[in-house]
Protein backbone atom coordinates (compact mmCIF):
# COMPACT_ATOMS: atom_id res chain seq x y z
CA UNK A 1 0.00 0.00 0.00
CA UNK A 2 2.96 2.29 0.48
CA UNK A 3 3.45 2.53 -3.30
CA UNK A 4 -0.10 3.82 -3.56
CA UNK A 5 0.65 7.04 -1.74
CA UNK A 6 -1.42 9.89 -3.08
CA UNK A 7 0.89 12.62 -4.34
CA UNK A 8 0.24 15.48 -1.87
CA UNK A 9 1.17 18.05 -4.49
CA UNK A 10 -1.67 16.90 -6.74
CA UNK A 11 -4.09 15.89 -4.00
CA UNK A 12 -4.98 19.46 -2.95
CA UNK A 13 -8.39 19.95 -4.64
CA UNK A 14 -7.48 23.18 -6.43
CA UNK A 15 -4.23 21.81 -7.80
CA UNK A 16 -6.00 18.62 -8.80
CA UNK A 17 -8.37 20.75 -10.88
CA UNK A 18 -5.49 22.66 -12.45
CA UNK A 19 -3.58 19.52 -13.36
CA UNK A 20 -6.71 17.72 -14.62
CA UNK A 21 -7.63 20.71 -16.77
CA UNK A 22 -4.16 20.93 -18.27
CA UNK A 23 -4.07 17.17 -18.81
CA UNK A 24 -7.14 17.42 -21.04
CA UNK A 25 -5.14 19.43 -23.55
CA UNK A 26 -3.41 17.52 -26.33
CA UNK A 27 0.30 16.99 -25.71
CA UNK A 28 2.26 20.17 -26.26
CA UNK A 29 -0.76 22.50 -26.13
CA UNK A 30 -0.84 25.40 -23.74
CA UNK A 31 -3.60 27.30 -21.97
CA UNK A 32 -3.53 31.00 -21.24
CA UNK A 33 -3.54 32.09 -17.62
CA UNK A 34 -6.86 33.92 -17.98
CA UNK A 35 -8.56 30.97 -19.64
CA UNK A 36 -7.31 28.68 -16.89
CA UNK A 37 -8.60 31.12 -14.32
CA UNK A 38 -12.03 31.16 -16.01
CA UNK A 39 -12.20 27.37 -16.08
CA UNK A 40 -11.17 26.89 -12.48
CA UNK A 41 -12.77 29.95 -10.95
CA UNK A 42 -9.93 31.14 -8.75
CA UNK A 43 -8.61 34.57 -7.95
CA UNK A 44 -5.39 35.39 -9.85
CA UNK A 45 -3.40 35.49 -6.62
CA UNK A 46 -4.56 32.05 -5.59
CA UNK A 47 -3.95 30.57 -8.99
CA UNK A 48 -0.43 31.99 -9.16
CA UNK A 49 0.53 30.43 -5.84
CA UNK A 50 -0.68 27.01 -6.93
CA UNK A 51 0.95 27.29 -10.32
CA UNK A 52 4.22 28.27 -8.70
CA UNK A 53 4.16 25.18 -6.50
CA UNK A 54 3.45 22.97 -9.48
CA UNK A 55 6.17 24.67 -11.47
CA UNK A 56 8.72 24.24 -8.67
CA UNK A 57 8.07 20.49 -8.88
CA UNK A 58 8.45 20.64 -12.67
CA UNK A 59 4.87 19.44 -13.15
CA UNK A 60 3.99 22.42 -15.31
CA UNK A 61 5.71 24.89 -17.56
CA UNK A 62 4.76 28.51 -17.79
CA UNK A 63 5.87 30.99 -20.38
CA UNK A 64 5.38 34.70 -20.52
CA UNK A 65 5.15 36.23 -23.98
CA UNK A 66 5.22 39.99 -24.38
CA UNK A 67 3.28 41.35 -27.31
CA UNK A 68 3.51 45.14 -27.33
CA UNK A 69 1.76 46.35 -24.19
CA UNK A 70 0.03 43.02 -23.58
CA UNK A 71 1.79 40.13 -21.96
CA UNK A 72 0.30 36.68 -22.07
CA UNK A 73 1.21 33.88 -19.72
CA UNK A 74 0.64 30.40 -21.01
CA UNK A 75 0.72 27.24 -18.96
CA UNK A 76 1.23 23.62 -19.97
CA UNK A 77 1.66 20.28 -18.28
CA UNK A 78 5.15 18.76 -18.53
CA UNK A 79 5.75 15.10 -19.26
CA UNK A 80 6.74 14.74 -15.64
CA UNK A 81 3.47 16.32 -14.52
CA UNK A 82 1.42 14.05 -16.77
CA UNK A 83 3.21 11.00 -15.38
CA UNK A 84 2.56 12.24 -11.84
CA UNK A 85 -1.15 12.68 -12.57
CA UNK A 86 -1.32 9.20 -14.12
CA UNK A 87 0.30 7.73 -11.02
CA UNK A 88 -2.07 9.73 -8.85
CA UNK A 89 -5.25 8.65 -10.66
CA UNK A 90 -4.03 5.06 -10.66
CA UNK A 91 -3.47 5.21 -6.91
CA UNK A 92 -6.92 6.71 -6.45
CA UNK A 93 -8.52 4.02 -8.60
CA UNK A 94 -6.71 1.31 -6.66
CA UNK A 95 -7.98 2.86 -3.49
CA UNK A 96 -11.58 3.31 -4.55
CA UNK A 97 -11.80 0.14 -6.60
CA UNK A 98 -9.74 -2.29 -4.62
CA UNK A 99 -9.13 -3.64 -1.11
CA UNK B 1 -18.29 23.13 -10.15
CA UNK B 2 -16.10 24.40 -7.37
CA UNK B 3 -13.31 22.55 -5.67
CA UNK B 4 -15.38 22.66 -2.50
CA UNK B 5 -17.62 19.87 -3.78
CA UNK B 6 -14.79 17.41 -3.15
CA UNK B 7 -15.88 16.56 0.40
CA UNK B 8 -12.85 17.63 2.47
CA UNK B 9 -13.69 15.07 5.13
CA UNK B 10 -13.25 12.27 2.60
CA UNK B 11 -10.58 13.90 0.45
CA UNK B 12 -7.98 13.74 3.24
CA UNK B 13 -5.67 10.86 2.15
CA UNK B 14 -5.86 8.82 5.36
CA UNK B 15 -9.60 9.22 5.74
CA UNK B 16 -10.08 8.43 2.06
CA UNK B 17 -8.30 5.13 2.62
CA UNK B 18 -10.41 4.34 5.66
CA UNK B 19 -13.70 5.13 3.93
CA UNK B 20 -12.70 3.23 0.78
CA UNK B 21 -11.70 0.22 2.86
CA UNK B 22 -14.96 0.24 4.78
CA UNK B 23 -16.94 0.73 1.57
CA UNK B 24 -15.50 -2.52 0.25
CA UNK B 25 -17.27 -4.39 3.06
CA UNK B 26 -20.78 -5.69 2.41
CA UNK B 27 -23.49 -3.32 3.63
CA UNK B 28 -23.83 -3.33 7.42
CA UNK B 29 -20.66 -5.31 8.04
CA UNK B 30 -18.25 -4.08 10.69
CA UNK B 31 -14.51 -4.55 10.92
CA UNK B 32 -12.36 -4.48 14.04
CA UNK B 33 -10.12 -1.48 14.54
CA UNK B 34 -7.11 -3.80 14.76
CA UNK B 35 -7.92 -5.33 11.37
CA UNK B 36 -8.50 -1.90 9.87
CA UNK B 37 -5.16 -0.79 11.18
CA UNK B 38 -3.50 -3.81 9.54
CA UNK B 39 -5.11 -2.98 6.23
CA UNK B 40 -4.36 0.72 6.27
CA UNK B 41 -1.09 0.83 8.20
CA UNK B 42 -1.67 3.98 10.12
CA UNK B 43 -0.39 4.59 13.61
CA UNK B 44 -3.11 3.86 16.19
CA UNK B 45 -3.19 7.52 17.14
CA UNK B 46 -3.85 8.85 13.64
CA UNK B 47 -6.30 6.05 12.94
CA UNK B 48 -8.27 6.88 16.07
CA UNK B 49 -8.30 10.60 15.31
CA UNK B 50 -9.43 9.96 11.73
CA UNK B 51 -12.16 7.64 12.96
CA UNK B 52 -13.29 10.20 15.49
CA UNK B 53 -13.71 12.85 12.80
CA UNK B 54 -15.60 10.44 10.56
CA UNK B 55 -17.71 9.38 13.52
CA UNK B 56 -18.58 13.00 14.35
CA UNK B 57 -19.83 13.47 10.80
CA UNK B 58 -21.78 10.18 11.14
CA UNK B 59 -19.87 8.70 8.21
CA UNK B 60 -18.80 5.71 10.29
CA UNK B 61 -20.20 3.89 13.28
CA UNK B 62 -17.76 2.78 15.94
CA UNK B 63 -18.10 0.76 19.09
CA UNK B 64 -20.61 -1.79 20.20
CA UNK B 65 -22.77 -0.37 22.97
CA UNK B 66 -23.53 -2.68 25.85
CA UNK B 67 -20.39 -4.77 25.84
CA UNK B 68 -17.18 -2.96 26.67
CA UNK B 69 -15.07 -6.11 26.37
CA UNK B 70 -15.72 -6.86 22.72
CA UNK B 71 -13.29 -5.43 20.25
CA UNK B 72 -14.44 -2.15 18.83
CA UNK B 73 -16.00 -2.56 15.42
CA UNK B 74 -16.12 0.06 12.70
CA UNK B 75 -18.62 0.26 9.87
CA UNK B 76 -19.58 2.73 7.21
CA UNK B 77 -22.99 4.32 7.73
CA UNK B 78 -25.50 4.94 4.98
CA UNK B 79 -24.50 8.63 5.14
CA UNK B 80 -20.86 7.69 4.74
CA UNK B 81 -21.55 5.53 1.73
CA UNK B 82 -23.63 8.28 0.13
CA UNK B 83 -20.86 10.80 0.84
CA UNK B 84 -18.31 8.53 -0.82
CA UNK B 85 -20.59 8.15 -3.84
CA UNK B 86 -20.90 11.94 -4.08
CA UNK B 87 -17.14 12.21 -3.74
CA UNK B 88 -16.52 9.78 -6.59
CA UNK B 89 -19.11 11.62 -8.70
CA UNK B 90 -17.34 14.93 -8.02
CA UNK B 91 -14.07 13.37 -9.17
CA UNK B 92 -15.69 12.21 -12.38
CA UNK B 93 -17.15 15.65 -12.88
CA UNK B 94 -13.64 17.04 -12.59
CA UNK B 95 -12.81 14.90 -15.60
CA UNK B 96 -15.73 16.44 -17.43
CA UNK B 97 -14.79 19.98 -16.47
CA UNK B 98 -11.37 19.26 -17.86
CA UNK B 99 -12.70 17.99 -21.18
CA UNK B 100 -14.63 21.22 -21.59
CA UNK B 101 -11.38 22.91 -22.55
CA UNK B 102 -11.57 20.86 -25.76
CA UNK B 103 -14.72 22.58 -26.91
CA UNK B 104 -14.62 24.70 -30.02
CA UNK B 105 -15.34 28.42 -29.49
CA UNK B 106 -18.59 29.94 -30.80
CA UNK B 107 -18.68 30.49 -34.61
CA UNK B 108 -18.69 34.29 -34.36
CA UNK B 109 -15.61 34.42 -32.14
CA UNK B 110 -12.63 35.98 -33.90
CA UNK B 111 -9.61 33.84 -34.71
CA UNK B 112 -5.95 34.73 -34.23
CA UNK B 113 -2.86 33.80 -36.19
CA UNK B 114 -2.23 30.83 -33.89
CA UNK B 115 -5.71 29.42 -34.73
CA UNK B 116 -5.14 29.96 -38.47
CA UNK B 117 -1.72 28.34 -38.31
CA UNK B 118 -3.11 25.38 -36.39
CA UNK B 119 -5.94 24.96 -38.90
CA UNK B 120 -3.50 25.20 -41.81
CA UNK B 121 -1.24 22.61 -40.18
CA UNK B 122 -4.26 20.34 -39.72
CA UNK B 123 -5.15 20.69 -43.41
CA UNK B 124 -1.56 19.76 -44.30
CA UNK B 125 -1.91 16.68 -42.12
CA UNK B 126 -5.19 15.72 -43.82
CA UNK B 127 -3.51 16.16 -47.21
CA UNK B 128 -0.63 13.95 -46.08
CA UNK B 129 -3.12 11.31 -44.95
CA UNK B 130 -4.83 11.36 -48.35
CA UNK B 131 -8.10 13.04 -47.41
CA UNK B 132 -7.52 16.06 -49.67
CA UNK B 133 -6.24 16.51 -53.22
CA UNK B 134 -3.60 19.16 -53.86
CA UNK B 135 -6.18 21.50 -55.43
CA UNK B 136 -8.53 21.11 -52.48
CA UNK B 137 -5.67 21.72 -50.10
CA UNK B 138 -4.73 24.98 -51.84
CA UNK B 139 -8.30 26.26 -51.91
CA UNK B 140 -8.87 25.44 -48.28
CA UNK B 141 -5.55 26.83 -47.17
CA UNK B 142 -6.46 30.14 -48.72
CA UNK B 143 -9.86 30.12 -46.98
CA UNK B 144 -8.17 29.22 -43.71
CA UNK B 145 -5.51 31.90 -43.81
CA UNK B 146 -8.07 34.64 -44.58
CA UNK B 147 -10.67 33.43 -42.06
CA UNK B 148 -11.74 36.04 -39.50
CA UNK B 149 -14.00 33.94 -37.26
CA UNK B 150 -14.09 30.39 -35.94
CA UNK B 151 -17.19 29.82 -38.07
CA UNK B 152 -15.24 30.57 -41.24
CA UNK B 153 -12.31 28.56 -40.02
CA UNK B 154 -14.43 25.50 -39.33
CA UNK B 155 -15.91 25.72 -42.86
CA UNK B 156 -12.54 24.70 -44.27
CA UNK B 157 -12.39 21.58 -42.11
CA UNK B 158 -16.14 20.90 -41.98
CA UNK B 159 -16.04 17.49 -43.70
CA UNK B 160 -12.78 16.35 -42.10
CA UNK B 161 -12.32 14.47 -38.84
CA UNK B 162 -10.95 16.57 -36.01
CA UNK B 163 -7.30 15.65 -35.53
CA UNK B 164 -7.16 17.18 -32.07
CA UNK B 165 -10.12 15.18 -30.90
CA UNK B 166 -8.71 11.99 -32.35
CA UNK B 167 -5.49 12.55 -30.48
CA UNK B 168 -7.27 13.44 -27.28
CA UNK B 169 -9.49 10.37 -27.49
CA UNK B 170 -6.48 8.14 -27.91
CA UNK B 171 -4.86 9.46 -24.80
CA UNK B 172 -8.13 9.31 -22.85
CA UNK B 173 -9.07 5.80 -23.84
CA UNK B 174 -5.61 4.64 -22.92
CA UNK B 175 -6.32 5.72 -19.35
CA UNK B 176 -9.80 4.23 -19.35
CA UNK B 177 -8.56 0.93 -20.67
CA UNK B 178 -5.81 0.77 -18.12
CA UNK B 179 -8.50 1.36 -15.54
CA UNK B 180 -10.89 -1.37 -16.62
CA UNK B 181 -8.00 -3.78 -17.16
CA UNK B 182 -7.22 -3.27 -13.52
CA UNK B 183 -9.02 -5.93 -11.47
CA UNK B 184 -12.69 -6.02 -12.42
CA UNK B 185 -14.44 -4.89 -9.27
CA UNK B 186 -18.08 -4.08 -8.75
CA UNK B 187 -17.03 -0.51 -8.16
CA UNK B 188 -15.76 -0.26 -11.71
CA UNK B 189 -18.89 -1.85 -13.08
CA UNK B 190 -20.86 0.98 -11.57
CA UNK B 191 -18.64 3.32 -13.52
CA UNK B 192 -17.38 5.00 -10.38
CA UNK B 193 -13.72 4.95 -11.46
Amino acid sequence: MTTDELDPLIHVPTRLKIVATLAALPDGDTLSFTRLQDLIGLTPGNLIIHLRKLEDADYINSEKARNGTVSITTVALTGHGRAALDAYTQALRDLLGGL
Amino acid sequence: MSAATLDPLIHHPDRLRIVATLAALPDGDAISVARLQDLIRLTPVSLISCLRELDLARYVRTGQPGDARTQTGVALTRDGRAALDRYAAALRQLDRVATKTQQVPAPDVRVGDADRDAAAAALGEHFAQGRLTLDELNARLEATLTAMTHGELSQATRDLPDLTVIRAQVSFSRGKRAMSAHKARPWHDKGAW
